[in-house]
């Protein structure tokens, strides 16, 4: 008996001991560890699936970025009318709250495009670093895994670049070359071995473009996955290249070959490409009704959305505004303001295309994304780097530097633009310029931050006069062109300083 | 018995069985004892018959016959016989007597047959008697030990919970010894007494032989080198207790108790000795009987994220108070170091009631509870001054606060447009200020609750047992709160030979728990903020609608997704037509088994298997405002307009879930004593494994009537509604999940005394947990200790003899925490969605591949002294804490990419002392007087915080350039909960604004100020004067006025820029430290007094040195503009809040230049007002609180009394818990904090035991 049971007692022991390595190796259930490279591919591939199928309303499994601006910048860049009743309280006479913070330009709403921007990058950062490291699944051989490796990181690159460069166009002081983006180019696993803090402009845009540079390298070795990628392709990197010469070469980051590398870049893009002059299809490329339809001669992508699921990253661009700052019903009989009004000529295609006439009456109203009497506002649509911007930065460009072509650049443009005479194309440099700034206003006009981002560029003063018995002036060079970091960024813990004019706005939150 | 109990009691069955047991039993016994005689008398006279003659003579004379089966009967001679008016009996007697015969009558037969030679049995000596103390309170476990001679065999008996024992003593001689734990031992002669009745004296000898169960081993105190607590059974009764925890509070020194509300089932929050970590996390490891305890079911996801450990998911709440024998509370590495990596925040080890070798005993009780209502003095306006203070609102801000003005804010409205004429608007004031509505009185009841508990305890040589049941029906004073347990709880152990001991313990609980379902809106905080002019029933007794709680009349907070138009809420509609219900039950199995190897060296096995179950539903009627907020099919269909009412349709979720979980302990264990050395070594593995599972579904459609659900029909859907767009909707109405986690853990310790004057002991563990990775995956900790038993010294006997008991003992070593929730590796939950014909993710989550095992290391030394005979006893603890590695989840700037990581982040140094001490002031046998104290001493410093930088100090410092508003900050060499704010001084008489005062440095600030001051505008001088930042440019005043929307600077003012620098920077540099959040000292105190069959308990804690959040109306009540409002012109806090009611104070705020009062006037205008979120002196208020927790009245039955009842031990007792609070916060309960939150009411309680 007691032998009997000192044997089981060992046994027992024994077991205990040997199988604990086994035993503790238990991995979580209902979730996989990303480990193949087809794992890789199906985190950015639900960011894909969303990019591709926009009425689908689930959330992929990054956040989206900060796609959605309009809101703010309508209303910042005065391209939406607002009711009165709105702006002035009509029972005491002051100004609302609203108009006090959107049209006073000090919206601290405006963090949320840094935050989300950031969050986003996090996932595709993850994806740089490790895809390579990733093992290879069954049923795949060396040479696809790095083609599929490739087209997930080039994708991945591309997004970051991107992102990047929409946070440095919205939240650096233009002129200050100090204050670039917080530039976080891996995953942090633990906060404590990095210190963050701003770049300056000009490494931001060296690191956006070197992400877009790798990732052209990596279109040598693989060309794009067409049925799965979306902005890894060269046409759309060389647009986003020319525009970000375009927006670099007047900043603080500004360096004298940005100009000619903008045209490089936009003649690239460009590829003989030609603007079309049918309001068809300008008409197209802005309606919602049309979703599936992401890629186009007259432009590289898009990106739609329509529903009010969960997965709602933007609202619409041509945006109406209420005292909530939510969207309202009856936008669509809200009349455009005067000055911008005068911009579209009767023989303009634009006009066509982009208002519609209120009933009984001269005025017209914003119709650009065939929005008006349906009641879907949460829907927007965004389309970057159009050909038509390439036109008109290439133009620019030329202009900027005095080559004479700039005058037939522009003619291309207006021709696909007017019917019958066209605008006459003037001589002078500096009023050529002022036309094609002209066109660039009404080409884009209600365009997610594509206006203000113009004002910032060219230093422009906006007086809105005054109101409420405030008088609302935007300065040239203000400092509230740069959008506020948000307050969560600058704990005494953190080397990331804010913008000039905001320290004692936004609150520093611990 | 009263009948009317009986019909209640769910115990009746058993009462009526054991009853009718007892009624055949005396059935029984008396046919035994009732024979038949015959009397009839007869004359005879013979000489010389055999007995068949005999029996025929018999039979002629008189009515007999005679049976037998002996033939050799007929054959026996009779002498002679002369026998005159005899009965038959006798006449047999006589006939048979020396024959080897015997007879029996029966029914006239007379029935011969073999006398059998009587066996002589043993003779057995019944002894029977009570133990008791000093104070004749009986002692349970006394040991009684019979031996005739010395190298006699031992017979022993034990002493049962009312200090009976009885014992068989086979001889009328030796002796009888009777020994206890920490008592002399007593020696009677037996000479065969039938009852010895002994009073045990306590020796402070054998104080040294009270032994400490870890769960683990049992040790001698003597022998231990740890720092902890025993709080015993006869510790908690009659405490009315309702959960373990909730009775440790005061109970136990450095042991902070925090019951974080008054909700039926709801546990305490533990902290041992202070805070360790930063997110809050203090909750200690639990061991019951030995194992990690187990059981419960975590609630399914769609529940939301309660506070951990309530009402379902815990399984300290599964064990019945009675069933608890004792509560060790282990404090330093060296007591909880072999429970290694789990042990971090202390380690609590229950043991129930075992069986012990006695006869069969019965023990009952119940307790009968009377919860009082909550009421709460927090003066608030009554209607006509709620009114009064609308009015006034109206007349200083005008139109700008129709909607924040309650109903007269609307009533002023509608007869401003015109649609009610001034009479119109009159009446209705009128009439609302005639409506005094209590709602405390229509929303809560007094509630009775009640609990049995019958237990049957006994045991022989082999086997012993303890079954006890439990019932408890508790009714909160909420009114739809209920919650009903009933739990059954098996402990056996089986001896087969002395050599082996087989535990087997079986339990089982089912619960079931009640209460409303209500969304968005609080009942407490309704009860306190609703309009006293709102009614719940109109006059025709239906539901009246409260028109001003939920702002403007809206159901849902944002008008983004406005959904359904609420103009008929009411809260009893709410709490009756909303419920939820959750019932658990639990099943424990734990065997055990241990067995003596060799002398000294014993193996033992532990088992557990744990499974718990879980359903939960709520069920939300059609017409709720519960109803319509969950809406959200409609939501889709009806995007940004107003739903239609039909899609009001009710709700139900039900969901379910179970956990299985096992452990397992096999350890060798050497105890041997060499002459004076004494060595002890213990090795032992240990797994856990733990899976649960849960699932839920919800239907958005659910009709109470028929119990129907389904998904609604949309008839006039949008063309443009897709099947993706509803996809999402109905996905939401499913959930599952899966958790599983593993550990395996080995440990060793070890213990060396020498002549039980020294003792060392050391210990090591290895734990391991399945979610940390490789690299960090096995953790070693480990302990060690030491003691010297001072008082056992011969010097020390003659030195200090008063001094009965000393030692000195000293501690260090490691224990450790983990997290499970961060895995080692990036993880992705794949989605049902394709994209190409592939899998595409829908969760991504980093990597935490540097996530390590937090680890605290200890350092204690305490001393334990007792004097004059033990009737003062003293002991103290000094420790030092440091825990590193804390892992916590960090928010983090996201431009790291992310918005929180988790992250081995800060280091906490825990420093403080514990006292307690005892004082028998009187013991005699019929009175006794005694108290006890303890005292704690806590403080908790940061050493490394969240963040890794102590540039904190620049704010504290006032070097900060930006805004702060003061608040909880982790500085570093600060202590953890360390408040910072301004001192508030008054409210400007001109400006209205409330004033802050300087500190030196602010006042330094203020001197650039003035310096600055020629270079100003006349009008920014004169704002700057009438403002109140600037009284006087002559002198730097003590205080400066802060202007709302001015010392934040939002916007731009008619100041210049560098104005607004400067008074930020006075702002900021009169920043002050304003207190803590942690109590610096908790503790407690009890006394007892006992005079003969009386006792009268008091127990009281108190927690002092901290400071809470003063309880305020403002910060307190629903923010109405945020539910609705559309006003966005009133952001300012005050006016926020308007809506609902206030307290009377803000009757007297400022309004008009040169009012003196405290209460600022009201912010308002475009920017939120600043000041309200500033932290300053005027917002908190000490926490300090003396509480008495009970007062306990309890008296015993006398002896003569219980003899004839024919039960051991009856006691009655009475209770008052939470009676009395001393403390200067005025709020609904200091204890809690001041949050708002189901308070703990007071309660009465009866209790009634038997034992039997």
């Amino acid at each position: 008996m007691k032998k009997i049971l000192n044997i089981f007692v060992i046994t027992l022991i024994v077991s205990v001991l040997g199988s604990c390595s086994s035993f503790l190796d238990q991995k979580p259930r209902n979730i996989a560890i990303v480990k193949t490279v087809d794992d890789y591919k199906a985190i950015l591939g639900s960011y894909m699936r969303w990019l591709k199928n926009p009425a689908f309303g689930e959330n992929p499994a990054i956040k989206l970025p900060g796609f959605d601006v309009s809101r703010v910048t309508n209303i910042y860049s005065g391209e939406v009318s607002i009711k009165q009743s709105q702006i002035i309280d009509n029972n005491t006479g002051l100004i609302t709250n609203f108009a006090d913070t959107y049209m006073n330009w000090l919206s601290q709403s405006t963090v949320s495009t840094w935050n989300k921007n950031y969050i986003f990058t996090g996932p595709l950062n993850y994806i740089i670093d490790t895809v390579n490291d990733s093992e290879i699944p069954e049923g795949i051989d060396v040479e696809e895994f790095f083609d599929v490796a490739n087209y997930v990181k080039g994708e991945a690159l591309v997004w970051r670049a991107w992102t990047y460069y929409n946070t440095l166009r919205y939240f650096a002081p233009y002129k200050n070359n100090d204050l670039g983006i917080v530039l976080s180019m891996h995953y942090y696993e633990d906060p404590s071995e990095a210190r963050l803090a701003r770049a300056t402009q000009l490494e931001s845009y060296n690191q956006i473009l070197s992400d877009l540079n790798e990732a052209l390298e990596l279109l040598e070795e693989t060309p794009p996955n067409e049925e799965w990628n979306f902005a890894y392709n060269k046409e759309h990197i060389y647009s986003m290249m020319a525009s970000i010469y375009h927006f670099k070469a007047l900043s603080g980051g500004a360096e004298a070959s940005d100009w000619g590398n903008a045209i490089i870049y936009a003649d690239m893009a460009i590829d003989g490409k030609v603007l079309s002059s049918d309001p068809d299809n300008l008409k197209k490329m802005f309606n919602l009704n049309n979703v599936t339809a992401y890629q186009d001669d007259q432009f590289s992508w898009r990106v739609a959305k329509i529903g009010n699921l969960t997965g709602m990253a933007f609202r619409s661009a041509g945006y109406f505004v209420n005292a909530n700052g939510q969207g309202n019903s009856n936008f669509a009989i809200r009349p455009l303001p005067a000055d911008v009004h005068v911009l579209f000529a009767p023989n303009d295609i634009r006009t066509e295309v982009y208002l519609r006439p209120l009933s009984g009456g001269d005025l017209f109203t914003m119709d650009k994304y065939s929005l008006a009497g349906a009641n879907r506002q949460n829907r927007g649509v965004i389309v970057p780097f159009r050909l038509a911007d390439l036109y008109l930065i290439k133009a620019e460009a030329m202009a900027r530097q005095g080559i004479a072509d700039a005058s037939g650049v522009l003619q291309d443009f207006l021709n696909a633009r007017y019917t019958g005479d066209i605008p006459v194309i003037p001589g002078e440099p500096e009023v050529l310029l002022t036309e094609i700034l002209r066109q660039r206003r009404i080409e884009f006009f209600q365009e997610n931050g594509m206006r203000w981002l113009e004002m910032k560029r060219l230093n422009l003063t906006f007086d809105r006069g005054v109101i409420g018995g405030r008088s609302l002036v935007l300065e040239s060079d203000d400092f509230r062109y740069a959008w506020p970091i948000p307050g969560t960024e600058l704990g005494p813990e953190s080397d990331v300083i804010q913008n000039p004019g905001w320290e004692s706005i936004i609150s520093v939150n611990f | 018995m009263n009948q009317n109990y009986l019909r209640t009691n769910p115990l009746k069955n058993i009462f009526i069985t054991i009853a009718r047991i007892t009624l055949i039993f005396a059935i029984c016994f008396n046919s035994g004892v009732n024979y038949a005689s015959n009397y009839q008398s007869l004359d005879f006279n013979f000489k010389n018959l055999t007995l068949k003659e005999v029996f025929k003579l018999i039979k002629d004379k008189a009515d007999f016959d005679f049976a037998y089966t002996d033939k050799n009967i007929e054959n026996i001679k009779v002498g002679h016989v002369n026998a005159k008016d005899l009965n038959i009996s006798d006449i047999m007697k006589i006939c048979l007597k020396g024959s080897g015969y015997k007879f029996k009558i029966k029914n006239n037969i007379v029935l011969v047959s073999k006398e059998v030679p009587e066996v002589k049995q043993q003779e057995r000596y019944i002894v029977r008697g009570t133990i008791v103390d000093e104070s004749s309170i009986p002692l349970e476990g006394v040991a009684v030990i019979y031996q005739e001679t010395k190298e006699g065999k031992k017979l022993g008996a034990v002493t049962d919970e009312n200090g009976k024992y009885i014992i068989a003593v086979p001889a009328k001689k030796g002796v009888l010894k009777f020994t206890y734990l920490g008592m002399t031992d007593k020696f009677i002669n037996f000479t065969g007494q039938t009852e010895i009745n002994i009073v045990l004296k306590e020796s402070a000898e054998n104080l040294n032989a009270v032994v400490i169960s870890t769960g683990m081993q049992d040790i001698k105190q003597e022998r231990f080198t740890g720092s902890v607590q025993v709080v015993k059974s006869k510790d908690l009764e009659d405490l009315g207790i309702i959960n373990i925890d909730d009775a440790l509070d005061g109970q136990v020194a450095g042991l902070n108790s925090t019951l974080q509300s008054g909700e039926v089932g709801v546990r305490a929050q533990i902290t041992i000795r202070g805070e360790n970590s930063l997110d809050g996390n203090t909750e200690p490891l639990w061991i019951l009987d030995g194992l990690p305890m187990t059981g419960g079911v975590p609630r399914a996801s769609s529940y939301g994220g309660d506070f951990a450990g309530t009402i379902m998911e815990d399984g300290v709440g599964n064990i019945a108070p009675e069933d608890i024998a004792s509560i060790t509370i282990l404090k330093d590495a060296a007591a909880a170091a072999q429970y290694g990596a789990r042990a971090a925040n202390g380690v609590i080890v229950i043991t129930t009631k075992k069986g012990y070798r006695s006869e069969t005993k019965f023990s009952y009780s119940s307790n009968f509870t009377y919860n009082v209502k909550p009421t709460v003095d927090l003066n608030f306006m009554n209607s006509s001054e709620k009114l009064a203070y609308e009015r006034s609102i109206l007349e200083d801000y005008g139109a700008l606060v129709y909607k924040n003005a309650g109903r007269s804010g609307r009533m002023y409205e509608k007869w401003a447009n015109g649609t009610i004429s001034k009479e119109e608007y009159d009446a209705e004031i009128n009439r609302l200020s005639g409506i005094n509505t209590n709602w405390f009185d229509h929303i809560f009841r007094p509630s009775y609750s009640q609990s049995h508990n019958f237990g049957i305890r006994g045991g022989t040589e082999k086997l012993s047992y303890y079954n006890s049941i439990s019932y408890s029906l508790q009714e909160g004073i909420l009114l739809s709160n209920k919650g009903t347990n009933l739990g059954v709880r098996t402990n056996l152990e089986f001896r087969p030979n002395n050599k082996m001991d087989i535990g087997f313990a079986l339990s089982g609980n089912f619960r079931e728990n009640k209460n409303h379902a209500m969304v968005g809106v609080d009942p407490f905080n309704y009860a306190v903020f609703a309009n006293p002019y709102e009614r719940p029933y109109n006059d025709d007794g239906s539901y009246a609608p409260d028109l001003t709680y939920l702002g403007n009349n809206y159901t849902h907070l944002t008008p983004s997704d406005t959904g359904l138009r609420e103009h008929d809420f009411n809260i009893l509609r709410e709490l009756s037509n909303t419920k939820s219900k959750n019932n658990g039950q639990d099943l424990n199995l734990t065997l055990s088994f241990r067995y003596n190897l060799l002398k000294g060296l014993r193996f033992t096995s532990m088992f557990r298997y744990a499974y718990g179950y879980r359903i939960g539903s709520r069920a939300v009627h059609a017409g709720t405002a519960t109803s319509r907020r969950l809406e959200d099919f409609g939501r889709i269909a009806y995007e940004n307009k107003i739903i239609p009412f039909e899609f009001d349709n009710g709700q139900l979720n039900e969901s379910a879930g179970k956990s299985q979980q096992w452990s397992m302990r096999n350890q060798l264990e050497y105890n041997r004593n060499f002459g004076d050395h004494f060595m002890s070594v213990l090795v032992a593995s240990e797994a856990n494994s733990n899976i649960t599972n849960n699932f839920s579904y919800t239907s958005p459609i659910y009709d109470y009537v028929y119990g129907n659900i389904g998904v609604p029909f949309f008839e006039e859907q949008d063309p443009e509604l897709t099947y993706d767009q509803f996809r999402n909707a109905i996905g939401n109405t499913f959930d599952n999940s899966e958790g599983r986690n593993r550990t395996a853990s080995f440990l060793s310790t070890m213990r060396y005394s020498y002549k039980n004057k020294y003792v060392l002991s050391g210990s090591a563990r290895f734990d391991g947990a399945s979610v940390i990775g490789d690299n960090n995956q096995f953790t070693p900790l480990w302990s060690i200790g030491g003691r010297w038993n001072v008082s056992k010294e011969a010097f020390w006997q003659e030195a200090v003899p008063f001094i009965n008991y000393f030692a000195l003992r000293g501690s260090f070593g490691y224990t450790g925490n983990i997290d499970r929730t961060a895995y080692p590796f990036s993880t992705i939950s794949y989605s049902p969605n394709t994209f190409n014909q592939e899998r595409v993710a829908e969760n991504f989550n980093f990597p935490n591949r540097s996530v390590r095992w937090s680890k605290k290391r200890s350092f204690n030394l305490g001393a334990d002294l007792s004097f004059f005979e033990s009737a003062i006893t003293l002991g103290a603890n000094l420790y030092r804490n440091r825990t590193v590695d804390i892992l916590t989840n960090l928010e983090v700037q996201n431009s790291f990419g992310r918005e929180q990581v988790k992250f081995n982040g800060g280091i906490v140094r825990n420093e403080g002392y514990e006292l307690n001490a005892g004082v028998r002031w009187v013991n005699k046998k019929d009175l006794s007087f005694y108290t006890s104290v303890n005292f704690a001493r806590n403080k908790n410093f940061i050493e490394k915080s969240l963040r890794t930088l102590n540039s904190y100090q620049d704010i504290v410092s006032g070097d900060f350039q930006g805004a702060f508003n003061g608040g909880q900050l982790n500085i570093i060499g600060e202590e953890t909960g360390s408040i910072y704010g301004w001192e508030f001084a008054g409210v400007h008489p001109k400006s209205g604004y409330p004033m802050i005062a300087m500190s030196n440095l602010g006042k330094l600030e203020y001197a650039k100020l003035l310096d600055f001051w020629d270079t100003l505008t006349e009008n920014q001088q004169l704002a700057a004067v009438e403002h109140g930042y600037v009284s006087s440019t002559k002198g730097i005043p003590d205080a400066i006025a802060v202007r709302p929307d001015l010392f934040n600077a939002s916007g731009f003012s008619d100041a210049s820029g560098e104005t607004l620098e400067l008074l930020r920077n006075i702002k900021n540099k009169s920043l002050k430290y304003l207190g803590r959040r942690n109590p610096k000292w908790i503790g407690g105190f009890s006394t007892t007094l006992r005079y003969k069959r009386w006792s009268l308990r008091t127990a009281w804690s108190f927690k002092m040195g901290h400071i809470i959040r003063r309880w305020d109306s403002k910060k307190n009540a629903p923010k109405t503009t945020e539910s609705g409002g559309t006003n966005l012109n009133i952001k300012s806090q005050d006016l926020q809040v308007s809506n609902v009611n206030r307290e009377k104070r803000y009757l007297y705020r400022w309004r008009n230049t040169n009012d003196i009062t405290d209460i600022p006037g009201f912010a308002q205008g475009a920017f939120t007002d600043t000041y309200s979120r500033f932290h300053t002196t005027a917002d908190y208020t000490s926490g300090d609180y003396l509480r008495m927790r009970s007062l306990i009245v309890s008296y015993r039955l006398p002896d003569d009394i219980l003899k004839k009842l024919d039960v051991d031990d009856i006691r009655i007792s009475i209770t008052g818990s939470n009676l009395l609070t001393f403390t200067k916060f005025r709020g609904l309960d200091v204890a809690t904090g001041g949050s708002f939150r189901y308070p703990t009411g007071k309660r009465i309680n009866m209790r009634l035991s038997l034992g039997f």
